[in-house]
């Protein structure tokens, strides 16, 4: 092994994004030829702390030196000629160029000043062929699949002289007979070719086949930093989710929700048996009248493709849908309205808003019609004062003329819930109905949210990566997990964070 | 591994222009002599020059929009100089360091304020468009230069000038854009901005070059435009120049959205587009068709565009593909079997 002062470590690294600590003090190792495993949870900081050491974000606090000489990273570039190589979650390969031409972007071979498309061919080859990967140099990268990508970008990232690899979750795009190809390169790069590896991955299994070295990150610290052999995978499960969650103050206002009557269940509204289709592997669910029902599972579980699927964003391969007793087959948003669904998007900037319309237009935007005489001739005086009336339910603040992209997030967030209402549902389909919120709101919404259930009647389904909200909103929790839902309902009433997170991360 | 056989990317281009010309000569004997052609390049050289600068733009993202006023500035500049005792060169060379400045101005705006391309170079075109007009009180500037009539009006071997000058304009470009690490840059800038900037290219370099070329294309459209007639007019450029540049271009397979399409498809563009004017021409069809007909061609251009991008956002990573993972195989077994790695058994540490 290498003496004390070789690898690349980085210590007390500090991130704070938006006013909130995402990394604290974070200090992490990495030396020539070790595989490190680094896991932990939604949000606890991994890709953050990737993001640090590759200098695509510079951190507050802490150093980070490389055979004990100190670096500063300004760029990625930076840390690509000390050959610290990185590849993120989204691709970053272009699709509109050929293989090869990715391979050398940036470093093109050159031959007196013209391209050496000879030389840089015959290179790419035997790059892709010790990867192997069956393609053509030659043909426009977009051509492709998405795993093989993947596993391109992997072999780019290594062609470039790196000394160091981070790979950010590699592995989620892959199949499975990629993802032991993946992994035996990833041992071949670390023991053969003396790389040293960070590789963030949610799958236990695939770190305990390749990784020395596991490091648990919770909530932004290091909470296991230790030798594969000594740290059994249970240990590690349990240290990122054995925690109960620590946030007193603002659970308290929420628990006293909880203590109100929830309704009994009423009768079956949405049935959901053996759903099919290119995100989702076999999806089964029951949501009744009057409840809340809380979805929960990992980003990438299949969550959101679930409610898109329902209002016609997803075809379906196979499975049933019933509504209200009925058999149900997803058309488009504009159907799924007329049948009583409403959605509530989990990218309000992406597909929410309207940021340059006010608030009123926003929040009826989807019932606008209703609001017209003979649907030709808009009535401003009805629409102007129905908006303010859903609004005023969801306690919209700031103003109501000026565009709703001048409101805060969660008045913004509060404007799309009053387009819910607006549209007189009879099922919500709310993904990350708080995201962007600050906690006096969220607790606000949850609040509508249990009341619209529990006083008229209304079938509520919200999806959450945060097991305090799942917990403190929902009547009744389902499992979201690697495209995966049993349809097993659990009362929320005799669950805690930890029987969440422990039941997403085993299949 | 082994590579295909690959079809030309301008192969469809190619076979529409081969049908129009077909269909032209067979209803009109006059379109079919060899002075008509002669006519028909010429004509369709000034939009051709601009086509291929306006491709480089478009291979960034961008748009250019001020190339057509930039021939009445740039010849306008040069019949100054003439008019001023200059000679024709240093004419000519004006035309091209102001060509440059204008694309300057575009890029260094587009790049640096990051504001959207079409914005730019539309006020650009206003501007330009003026200033030749405020020069001269928009009266026309007489050229006396007899050399300088070679440009837009000399031959050689049979070939006319400007025709000789488009073609070698091509021919550089065909090189820069395939042949050099910067041709590869302008595609991948096109591509994803962001990805480039990580790969270490110098976005402002690609971006800022890509409205200079195309403003030294102009300067050659104004100088083709000025030396033809002799006359410096600061009208010129000002008709569908413009428009049929960028029309050109979609034809010819260059997309809108940045990063694909060649520069030989925007030339062949270019010409399909002088043999429609030219056949309707010669066929007698009032000009008034004109710009309906090239209309109907380039919604054509742009729909297939759309095809070719839908059918490649099809095999592209915008979805997600999930592991093939079902009941009978579930993950853990699959890696199972996996040999241990050297380190990970006990005590290797």
């Amino acid at each position: 092994m290498a003496t004390d002062n070789t690898g690349w470590r980085a210590e007390g690294i500090v991130k704070v994004y938006s006013g909130i600590q995402v990394l604290k003090g974070v200090s992490i190792s990495l030396r020539p030829g070790e595989v490190i495993g680094l896991v932990g949870h939604n949000g606890a900081g991994k890709s953050t702390l990737l993001k640090c050491l590759s200098g695509a974000v510079t951190p507050e606090a802490g150093t980070i030196s490389l055979d004990g000489e100190a670096l500063t990273l300004t760029s990625p570039q930076d840390a690509l000629h000390r050959g610290i190589s990185t590849v993120y979650q989204e691709l970053a390969l272009l699709p509109n160029l050929t293989v090869t031409e990715n391979i050398f972007l940036g470093e093109e071979l050159t031959k007196g000043g013209t391209l050496d498309r000879r030389g840089m061919r015959e290179v790419a080859r035997d790059l892709t062929r010790q990867f192997n990967l069956e393609v053509d140099v030659d043909r426009r990268l977009g051509d492709y699949p998405v795993a093989t990508r993947q596993l391109l970008e992997i072999a780019v990232a290594t062609h470039r002289d790196a000394k160091y690899l981070l790979l950010d979750e590699p592995t989620t795009a892959l199949e499975s007979a990629q993802v032991e190809q993946f992994l035996a390169l990833v041992r071949e790069l670390s023991k053969d070719r003396g790389l040293g590896i960070l590789l963030i991955d949610h799958k236990m299994s695939e770190l305990y086949a390749v990784a020395d070295r596991i490091v648990a990150l919770v909530d932004g610290e290091v909470r296991i930093d230790a030798d594969v052999a000594s740290v059994s995978e249970e240990a590690i499960v349990e240290a990122i989710t054995g925690e109960p969650a620590t946030t007193v103050g603002a659970d308290h206002q929420v628990t006293l929700d909880r203590d109100e009557p929830t309704s009994p269940p009423g009768d079956v509204v949405l049935k959901v048996e053996n759903l099919r289709n290119k995100d989702l592997e076999d999806v089964s669910l029951t949501a009744h009248a009057g409840r809340v029902l809380g979805i929960y599972g990992l980003i990438g579980s299949g969550r959101t493709e679930f409610l898109r699927t329902l209002i016609g964003l997803g075809a379906v391969d196979s499975g049933s849908i019933e509504l209200f007793g009925a058999p149900y087959t997803p058309k488009s948003p504009a159907d799924a309205q007329r049948r009583g669904i409403a959605y509530l998007t989990e990218e309000r900037k992406i597909d929410g808003i309207i940021p340059l319309r006010d608030s009123v237009s926003n929040a009826v935007l989807p019932v606008i019609n209703r609001y017209s005489r003979y649907g030709l001739q808009l009535q401003p005086g009805r629409l102007r004062a129905a908006g303010n009336e859903y609004m005023d339910t969801m306690r919209v603040r700031g103003s109501r003329t000026a565009p709703v992209a001048s409101l805060s997030g969660g008045n913004q967030q509060k404007v799309l819930l009053a387009r819910v209402l607006a549209q007189h549902p009879k099922v919500l389909l709310l993904d990350e109905p708080t995201k962007g919120v600050d906690i006096g709101v969220k607790v606000e919404i949850h609040r509508m949210l249990r009341a619209l259930a529990a006083e008229q009647g209304l079938t509520v389904i919200v999806v959450s990566s945060e097991e305090e909200e799942v917990l403190a909103v929902a009547d009744d929790v389902v499992i979201f997990s690697d495209g995966y839902c049993s349809g097993e309902t659990q009362h929320a009433a005799g669950l805690t964070d930890a029987d969440l997170r422990k039941a997403a991360w085993s299949h | 591994m082994k590579s295909r056989f690959k079809v030309p990317d301008e192969l469809g281009i190619v076979g529409v222009l081969i049908i129009v010309a077909v269909a032209m000569a067979l209803m009109s004997p006059s379109f079919r002599s060899g002075g008509n052609l002669s006519v028909l390049l010429e004509n369709g050289v000034v939009v051709a020059f601009l086509a291929l600068g306006q491709t480089f733009v478009l291979l960034t993202g961008g748009i250019d929009l001020s190339v057509g006023s930039n021939i009445a500035l740039t010849g306008m500049l040069a019949a100054l100089t003439m008019a001023a005792g200059f000679p024709w060169w240093v004419a000519v060379i004006v035309a091209l360091l102001v060509g440059i400045a204008v694309g300057l101005f575009n890029g260094l705006i587009v790049h640096y304020m990051k504001l959207p391309p079409f914005i730019v170079t539309f006020a650009t075109f206003g501007i330009t468009a003026s200033i030749p007009k405020i020069l001269t009180n928009a009266q026309s500037v007489n050229i006396a230069d007899p050399m300088f009539a070679v440009i837009g009006r000399g031959s050689l071997a049979g070939i006319p000038t400007p025709v000789i000058l488009v073609v070698i304009a091509l021919l550089i470009f065909m090189f820069v854009l395939h042949r050099t690490p910067y041709g590869v840059h302008l595609y991948a800038v096109g591509g994803n901005k962001e990805t480039s900037r990580l790969a270490g290219i110098n976005i402002a370099r690609v971006t800022i070059s890509a409205y200079v070329v195309s403003g030294i294309c102009a300067a050659f459209g104004g100088l083709i435009t000025m030396s033809r007639l002799m006359v410096g007019y600061p009208s010129a450029g000002s008709g569908n120049e413009q428009f049929y540049s960028i029309a050109s271009s979609v034809v010819g397979g260059v997309s809108l959205f940045g990063g694909s399409g060649t520069i030989l498809g925007a030339f062949i563009g270019a010409i399909l587009i002088a043999t429609v004017s030219n056949g309707m021409n010669v066929l007698g069809v009032p000009s008034f068709w004109q710009p309906l007909v090239i209309g109907v061609i380039i919604l054509g251009g742009v729909t297939l565009d759309g095809y070719r991008r839908a059918a490649a956002a099809r095999h592209s990573g915008l979805r997600r593909i999930r592991r093939n993972r079902n009941k009978d195989n579930p993950p853990e077994s699959a890696a199972e079997p996996m040999p241990a790695p050297a380190g990970k058994t006990p005590g290797s540490s």
